[in-house]
């Protein structure tokens, strides 16, 4: 009696393979094929071996069972055709003698295994056993080479091969990390990739709110810090990156690139003390970049033209220990040349990086040349709804306390939720928190003419040299919201014509 | 015509049919769907449609969810009638724009210049997933458009197949329902045998779908494909013939 679990988990792990199953005597054909069918979705039974062929090349099953001495097309002969065809199909011979050289030769054409006539429902469950190992070792085996080459670069990486959370194949640099012998002792002494993960501020492991394997998966083509401990338990610093593999649902390829040397730990998780000194720091600031351009890490270049964000992605192409070259598109270069300044952001960057120091644009190579970079926590990107300045006849009243206030007022930008004014000075007691009202005209032509009045709070006030800046929000709606977002997408398009017909310049 | 149609709900998952139609669009009988997904507390739109119906279509989304909580907007391709309202909608949401790589870069000329508002999805596609459950983009290139992509949605197991499934003057599209495939195999035919670039792509979309369990099938114009119709499409467009079949009838013969 077979255990029935043996032969779930065989189904489990071969339903999926087609089967193709040659014998000449056809009760124990029906009898066996009855079985083949409670293990594979597909089985294609046949009592002669020249159909046998004909079924092999129309569907090319993975596994073939046959027996030696199928009449017509003897079995050995079916064998070298089906191998010559594909050399990794499993052929697995029945045979009524234990005819050694029978059997020396069906081997040496490439038989996976044989089995001797009677054929015992435990004997071809062992032998099938057998096979659905070699088939997932094969398997595995060629994910790994085909995705090997698509995903590194670098021969010093650490390549492995995930399915979940456990590690089915890695390459020598990791066991060398590890001081693993052998993807099998590697297995068996970390269970669980996550648990290699260190914490650290900023970088990827498991904890409360994060789970490493869901974070990573959700995120596909991002680059992640990490911490893992070697064998000798010394911490080491690496850029991950994950590749889930298409088509092979929880199997994933793994790439640690070690950048420890570029000391730069320290930059993401800095005591008080040590934040602004750190940030100053050129060998840090340096072994940033130097660690973006060895991971070819997506940058996000951020530009503004009288206040339209316009961002692409570029990377770094070029470095030394002064100067810094990236490369990007047309529009991002002209973007950088009409602004003088450019801000770079990279999700392995803990900050950002700003220059003025834009030193030269080559584009024929796409590339722009920086001198002096410095770090900033001042985010470009953190505008969560599209504001632009407003065309040059818009004009904005303030109404503090009931009465409205005189002064000298511009609109510097606008957007659905909220506009920064600059005014030449402050009403008395006038604070974040105030509730104001706000009366405002837009749109010359050829813009469609719009006024709005509305209910607005201060949100922030700021001062400027001899102006000052406050920001207000409002909740518009019906009308007057819908024709703002209009006035907003015509006048960014407008905006948009207007840098692009620059760009010849 | 019924310009709001329910598709799907259950618990905090609804799925919500829009035609508006756009005004050229009417003029061609081709019948323009829109929809949404709303999920909890997000929501994703699909294939949003040109400025000419985005006032319409903020209004009828408002009517189901604050179309400021859209996660994501959904373009199946680069056409106007899909993707000609991405200024609109970039100012109006702060939702991620997903559209093909291959056409993220174009997105200027529709007035978005700030790429890190864009998904810019791979060829082989993406999966997102939501509480029991995922929406797949999955790849749907040079049927027409060579950078194109299908949603499933696998809670209410609708396929939103873009420009697939189109059907032309169609008196099925009145009531936005096949109700009989092979009546309105008819109004299929022409806009595919055109449209699609070859048997070679149809095949391998009709392989990508049947990995997922499919209900339903919505295209952009016409009607929707339900239950048997559903897989009656999927038989006969698998054996659609596009325009490398149909290259004699494209381009002058070569008589030297």
């Amino acid at each position: 009696m077979v255990d029935p679990d043996v032969l779930k988990k065989l189904r489990k792990a071969l339903h999926n393979y087609p089967l193709l199953y040659v014998e000449e005597n056809s009760a124990l054909n029906a009898q066996a094929s009855a079985l083949f069918k409670n293990i594979f979705d597909t089985v294609y039974a046949t009592c002669d071996a020249t159909e046998a062929l004909d079924l092999y090349e129309r569907y090319r099953p993975a596994i073939v069972v046959a027996d030696i001495k199928t009449p017509l097309l003897e079995g050995l002969k079916l064998a070298k055709n089906i191998t010559a065809i594909d050399p990794s199909v499993k052929i697995i011979f029945t045979s009524s003698h234990d005819d050694k050289a029978l059997l020396h030769e069906a081997i040496r054409l490439g038989a996976f295994d044989y089995i001797v006539k009677p054929i015992t429902v435990q004997s071809l469950v062992d032998v099938l056993v057998r096979c659905a190992r070699e088939l997932r070792l094969q398997m595995h085996q060629r994910l790994f080479n085909t995705y090997l080459q698509n995903i590194f670069n670098y021969q010093h990486n650490l390549i492995l091969l995930l399915h979940r959370e456990t590690v089915v194949m890695a390459n020598q640099p990791c066991l060398d990390f590890f001081g693993a012998s052998s993807v099998e002792e590697f297995g068996r002494r970390f269970l669980n990739f996550g648990d290699l993960l260190l914490e650290h501020s900023g970088f990827l492991y498991n904890h409360d709110k994060i789970e490493w394997l869901k974070e990573a998966k959700n995120r596909p083509g991002k680059l992640f810090n990490v911490k893992i401990a070697d064998a000798e338990g010394n911490s080491h610093h690496f850029v991950l990156n994950m590749q889930a593999i298409p088509d092979k649902e929880d199997y994933y390829i793994l790439s640690l690139n070690d950048v420890t040397e570029l000391n730069l730990l320290k930059l993401f998780d800095p005591s008080a003390a040590e934040k602004e000194s750190i940030q100053k720091d050129k060998r840090i600031l340096h072994g940033l970049l130097e660690m973006a351009k060895r991971n070819n890490a997506k940058i996000k270049i951020h530009n503004l033209y009288k206040g339209l964000s316009i961002t692409n992605d570029g990377v770094i192409d070029g470095l030394d220990d002064n100067y810094v070259w990236i490369k990007t598109t047309f529009m991002q270069l002209k973007a950088m040349q009409f602004e003088r300044r450019v801000v770079l952001v990279s999700d392995i960057f803990p900050m950002f990086i700003v220059s003025t120091d834009l030193l030269r644009f080559n584009f024929d190579r796409m590339t722009v040349k920086l001198g002096e970079c410095r770090m900033t926590t001042t985010s470009p990107t953190r505008r969560q709804y599209i504001r632009v300045p407003p065309d040059a006849e818009a004009k904005a009243t303030l109404l503090f306390q009931g009465r409205k206030f005189e002064t000298e007022i511009q609109i510097a930008d606008i957007s659905i939720k909220a506009m920064r004014l600059i005014l030449a000075s402050l009403p008395a007691g006038f604070q974040a928190g105030s509730k104001v009202i706000l009366d405002f005209v837009l749109g010359a032509p050829p813009l469609k003419p719009i006024i709005i009045n509305t209910e607005a709070e201060v949100y922030r006030i700021g001062e400027l040299y001899h102006q000052y800046e406050a920001v207000f929000t409002y909740e518009l709606r019906g009308r007057h919201h819908k024709e703002l977002i209009d006035y907003i997408a015509k006048r960014q398009m407008q905006l948009i014509r207007e840098f692009k017909e620059r760009q010849n310049e | 015509m019924n310009k709001e149609t329910v598709l799907f709900e259950e618990g905090t998952h609804k799925c919500v049919m829009f035609s508006l139609e756009d005004e050229e669009q009417e003029e061609n009988s081709l019948s323009v769907n829109q929809f949404l997904i709303v999920q909890g507390d997000s929501a994703v739109l699909i294939d949003p449609g040109s400025g000419a119906i985005f006032t319409e279509l903020y209004d009828a989304v408002a009517r189901h969810i604050d179309p400021r909580k859209i996660k994501y907007i959904f373009f199946s391709h680069q056409d106007p009638d899909v993707a000609g309202a991405i200024a609109e909608w970039s100012v109006a949401t702060s939702a991620q724009l997903v559209i093909s790589g291959l056409w993220s870069r174009f997105m200027s000329h529709y007035g978005l210049t700030d790429s890190s508002r864009i998904i810019a999805l791979p060829d082989h596609g993406g999966r997102v997933p939501f509480k029991d459950g995922f929406i797949q983009f999955i790849p749907a290139h040079f049927l027409h458009s060579p950078g194109n992509f299908s949603l499933y949605d696998s809670r209410s197991k609708i396929l939103f197949s873009g420009d697939i499934g189109a059907a032309i003057l169609s008196p099925q599209n009145l009531n936005k329902r096949v109700d009989d495939f092979e009546s309105h195999r008819p109004f299929l035919e022409s806009f595919h045998r055109r449209y699609m670039a070859s048997n070679v792509f149809c095949r391998a979309w009709v392989r990508e779908v049947r990995r997922y369990e499919v209900d339903t099938i919505a295209p952009q114009h016409g009607s929707l494909f339900r239950g048997g119709n559903a897989a009656a499409f999927l038989e006969w467009f698998e054996n659609v013939e596009g325009g490398a079949e149909h290259i004699d009838g494209l381009y002058l013969p070569n008589v030297e």
